[in-house]
């Protein structure tokens, strides 16, 4: 049997035990697999973009990047919030996770991290250039002499 | 037995209640029986690593009391990789809570075939989560998911525990856990850790002064039941005289139980709380109590009864299994959930003096079990852990050699070192093609019997495969089958050189084979853009033991090691697939033999030179701490190489040209060091400025299409090789739809001017986390680095240029 099946298996045994009382796990079985994968002291955050849906990837940041559950009144906080588009929620949780004390304490590494706090802390311009020059160009850029090539970035506002 | 024990929960609180207290007089003991080698430990999270602590400072604060706990943590650091193979990891701590998930660290300890003991002191976070906090319960459900599967032997200190855990692993559908119980002690060391050094709190002398109670000793919590006393207090005990005194911490999800103790009428009358009460004042409490109360709805052991019974005093308990073993025919019980049926226990009590005075008596006759004794169970189950299978090593004596060769000037080059340096190898079994069988006869005349298996007598009319990993496991497989290998021989390559005296001692030590790894498959990332016959193999072979259960080191560690082909035959046996399907056959055997036989193997760290063969092939993942073996290479003694100029065949007195050629690679092993160190410093510096690591990936933007996450700098070693980790989003091959990318590096100055040639990578969609061999100018200067990912088949690229500093 895969560790996987294993951790899912107790999963499915505890929900089932709370529903008998009428009480409900505050973490999805996604979320709680994914635990049980995790690194103790690094979060990938490109991978835990991928979850698409806010409330559960809130539910994930805190299970993956303050390794605990959300309490009840993180998630009323949030509530009011889960509405937004997902990259800008996304972004707000999880600078705002990075900005408390609690992550500080913890030591956690993002890696990844495609909502970077530096440019809030520095204003400087997103790191890397998200410029997108069909090929063809770019060829025909390489082949300039450095003067040229200078001045084309100029123009272009590249550095 | 050397046993580690992490005791980063005790090291953390300030407080000992029911686990702490049992953790503290346990580790105390077993520091001064001093039967196995403890090393005790806490985890750092900085470093991800253990902290060692010091055995001598622990010992003088937690069994005199002393108040030295601050020197207790020292700053040597134990990564988890470094505990040793068949030692013992013993977690007797509350373990669950642990930033340290036990999904992450019992694997690790796997892998290096350490024996893991687990103390589980109840499975109420799963049998009973609705009493439990939801973080306990999710902690616990990974606790106890690492248990079932890893652990070598649990130890409980109730049957009732051992009965839970086999109806989970049942229900789940894993194996049942060998088990020992062992129960708790009862005489609480006299000394005092963090209290008022052996006086009870006066107030609490106070109100226990002429007053008749029940006492309740335990965390404030919902499984626990204290609302059941006050019930019954409210429905006639407190007017039959009798008081409640509630000793302990206030637990979770309890607000309204404190608040209906501290705002009820018969609060600081019938009524009482101490908080946190410390040894001593517990103490007084057990002593003084009319009767101990224990409503608890579940329990692991109910460690307050046996403490009661220690000091004479009467309890009332539940009437659930687990009590009843523990106190046995010494408590007198009640239904939980039937108050009356509380006061109807306690009343008989209270108003038969004689039946009271006769449970006292009773009492004189309970024969607590010490400390002493737990700790000395504990370490008996310790010492025993190694599981004695019906399979044992078949010799310790090893005198043949299996060679797969198929280039006669290879192995007749190597065999003058085998026959100088391996003087307990008498005969040489060279499994190679019919052709060159003649010429190896004729050209061998030392003192090694040569046999010969032939490809068409290990084949049989079977087709020999293409592919070189496929092949070489193909043939093993079939050749372990013949009755010319012995049970027990040492499996070599034909370029697998010995460098100094080999004994057998370094293949079987201690009643176990030695397996040297070179690596973790997981962390195995081959040739980036252009894997290689050996890297796919190493993909497969992670794949098929991670289906299986098994470790996943890697021990293609590229010297000889020793095989014993029953246990080889007994892996294909079971998975007779594997023969074709090009997996290590290093790898697949050792990690099979330690999954189904570790008592029989030892991982230990390779001893081979030359693997890499240069620093820039791979990353290395463990250093070798002594070289017994060359992989040879003949390009490494050409021109420009750094073993230019030594010999390349045997020479009868080589010692002192061996220390130079193991000098002139620690040297070039040394120059990767170097370089991986600058790059680990520049992300340690990084990490603090920006609170996050520095991450190069590819990403997918929803306006941009492909763009590249990048750092604001990166720092890197002048004129070395670093493997940058990069990231690919799959989102790019799925929203961007690319299947054709090619990503380039390239390295220019500040004015725009290239300083070296772009070095281009197709981007391997197998495998989208890598690392970037970077190869850097050799001057120190600012410059800049630049990246560009083209994705050929969509005709569009992103770019980013980083400020580099080359140091």
């Amino acid at each position: 049997m895969k560790d996987d099946q294993v951790y899912a298996a107790i999963f499915d045994q505890v929900v089932h035990t709370l529903e008998g009382s009428g009480q409900t796990l505050p973490c999805a079985k996604e979320t709680f697999l994914h635990a049980t994968e995790d690194d103790p002291n690094s979060v990938d955050i490109l991978e835990l973009s991928r979850q698409k849906d806010n409330a559960k990837f809130l539910e994930e940041a805190y299970s993956r990047i303050l390794k605990r559950t959300i309490d009840e009144s993180a998630l009323q906080a949030w509530n009011s919030s889960l509405v937004l588009p997902p990259e800008e929620f996304q972004a707000l949780v999880v600078h705002t996770i990075v900005s408390s004390e609690e992550f500080s304490a913890a030591h956690v590494r993002l890696y990844n991290n495609i909502y970077p706090l530096q440019r809030a802390f520095t204003g400087a311009p997103p790191a890397g250039s998200p410029v997108t020059m069909p090929e063809k160009l770019m060829r025909i850029y390489r082949k300039m002499p450095a003067p040229m090539k200078k001045a084309a970035r100029k123009m272009m506002g590249v550095k | 037995m050397k046993v580690y024990i992490d005791l980063t929960n005790l090291m953390t609180v300030n407080f000992l209640t029911g686990i702490q207290r049992v953790v503290k007089e346990i580790v105390v003991r077993m520091l001064e029986n001093k039967t196995h080698e403890l090393v005790l430990l806490a985890y750092y999270p900085t470093r991800n690593a253990y902290q060692k602590l010091d055995n001598a400072a622990f010992y003088a604060c937690y069994a005199n009391g002393e108040d030295c706990k601050e020197r207790i943590r020292t700053p040597e650091h134990l990564d988890f990789t470094e505990i040793p193979p068949r030692s013992v990891f013993f977690d007797i701590d509350s373990v669950w809570n642990s930033r340290l998930k036990r999904s992450y660290l019992y694997p690790l300890l796997k892998q290096r075939n350490v024996h893991i003991i687990t103390h589980v002191y109840d499975i109420i976070p799963i049998t009973h989560p609705q009493y439990c906090h939801e973080n306990t319960t999710v902690n616990f459900m990974n606790y106890i998911g690492a248990v079932l599967q890893y652990t070598d032997l649990v130890i409980t200190s109730a049957q009732a525990t051992v009965e839970a855990l086999d109806k989970l692993a049942d229900s789940v559908g894993t194996e049942r856990k060998r088990c020992k119980v062992v129960p708790l002690g009862s005489n609480f060391s006299d000394k005092a850790v963090f209290s008022q050094k052996g006086k009870p709190d006066p107030e609490v002398v106070k109100i226990t002064e002429n007053r008749k109670y029940l006492l309740m000793l335990g965390t404030l919590e919902p499984r626990k039941n204290h609302s059941l006393v006050i019930d019954a207090l409210e429905s006639g005990l407190a007017e039959q005289g009798i008081s409640a005194i509630f000793a302990g911490r206030i637990g979770w999800n309890v607000e309204a139980l404190e608040s209906r103790i501290r705002d009820h009428p018969l609060y600081g009358r019938s009524l009482f709380f101490v908080e946190n009460p410390d040894d001593s004042t517990v103490d007084h409490l057990y002593k003084n109590a009319f009767a101990v109360a224990f409503p608890t709805f579940n329990e692991g052991f109910g460690l307050p009864i046996i403490e009661a019974f220690h000091r004479g005093t009467p309890v009332v308990a539940s009437d659930i299994g687990v009590l009843h073993e523990v106190a046995g025919a010494f408590a007198d019980y009640f239904d939980p959930t039937d108050k009356d049926d509380l006061i109807r226990c306690v009343s008989n009590l209270l108003h038969n003096e004689a039946a009271y005075a006769a449970r006292k008596q009773k009492l004189t006759e309970f024969v607590p079990f010490t400390w002493d004794q737990s700790a000395a169970a504990m370490e008996e189950a310790i010492s025993t852990v190694a599981k004695k299978s019906a399979y044992t090593l078949k010799t310790t004596h090893i005198r043949q050699m299996v060679c797969l060769t198929a280039r006669n000037e290879d192995i007749l080059a190597t065999l003058p070192y085998i026959e100088h340096f391996m003087p307990f190898i008498e005969e040489i079994v060279l499994c190679t093609p019919e052709k060159n069988v003649d010429e190896l006869k004729a050209a061998y005349n030392g003192r090694l019997t040569l046999q010969f298996l032939t490809d068409p007598q290990i084949l049989n009319g079977k087709a020999l495969p293409d592919d070189h990993a496929t092949r070489n496991f193909f043939l093993r497989c079939l050749a372990m089958r013949s009755p010319v290998f012995d049970d027990v021989f040492i499996m070599t390559d034909d370029d697998y050189r010995p460098l100094r005296t080999v004994t057998e001692s370094d293949f079987i030590r201690d009643g176990a084979y030695l397996a040297y790894y070179c690596y973790d498959l997981n962390a195995w990332m081959g040739t980036y853009g252009r894997p290689t016959s050996f890297d796919i193999s190493m993909r497969k072979t992670l794949a098929f033991l991670k289906e299986n259960n098994c470790p996943t080191l890697m021990y293609a560690s590229h010297q000889p090691q020793v095989i014993d082909k029953h246990i080889f035959n007994a892996m294909t046996e079971q998975h007779p697939e594997i023969c074709t399907q090009g997996l290590c056959d290093w790898s697949t055997y050792f990690n099979y033999g330690i999954k189904h036989f570790p008592e029989l193997f030892a991982p230990v760290p390779y001893v081979s030179m030359c693997w890499p063969s240069v620093r820039s092939d791979w990353n290395v993942y463990v250093q070798p701490e002594n070289y017994l073996f060359e992989n040879h290479y003949s390009h490494l003694y050409g021109e420009q190489n750094y073993f230019h100029g030594l010999h390349e065949t045997f020479q009868a007195d080589m010692a002192e040209e061996d220390q130079v050629r193991i000098q002139r690679f620690a040297g070039e092993l040394q120059k990767q060091m170097e370089d991986r160190a600058v790059y680990r410093s520049y992300c340690e510096s990084y990490w603090l400025q920006f609170r996050e690591m520095p991450s190069f990936a590819a990403v997918y933007h929803k306006e941009n299409g492909a763009s590249l996450l990048t750092p604001l700098y990166v720092q890197l070693r002048c004129g070395g090789w670093t493997r940058i980790p990069f990231t690919f989003d799959r989102d790019i091959l799925e929203k961007a739809g690319s299947r054709k990318m090619l990503l380039s590096y390239w390295f220019s100055d500040e004015a725009g001017n290239n300083i070296t040639e772009p070095a281009k990578y197709p981007v391997d969609l197998e495998q989208l986390s890598f690392l970037l061999p970077v190869a850097t100018p050799a001057f120190r200067e600012r410059c800049v680095f630049d990246l560009r990912l083209v994705l050929e088949d969509k005709d569009t690229a992103a770019s980013a240029s980083i400020n580099c500093n080359l140091i």
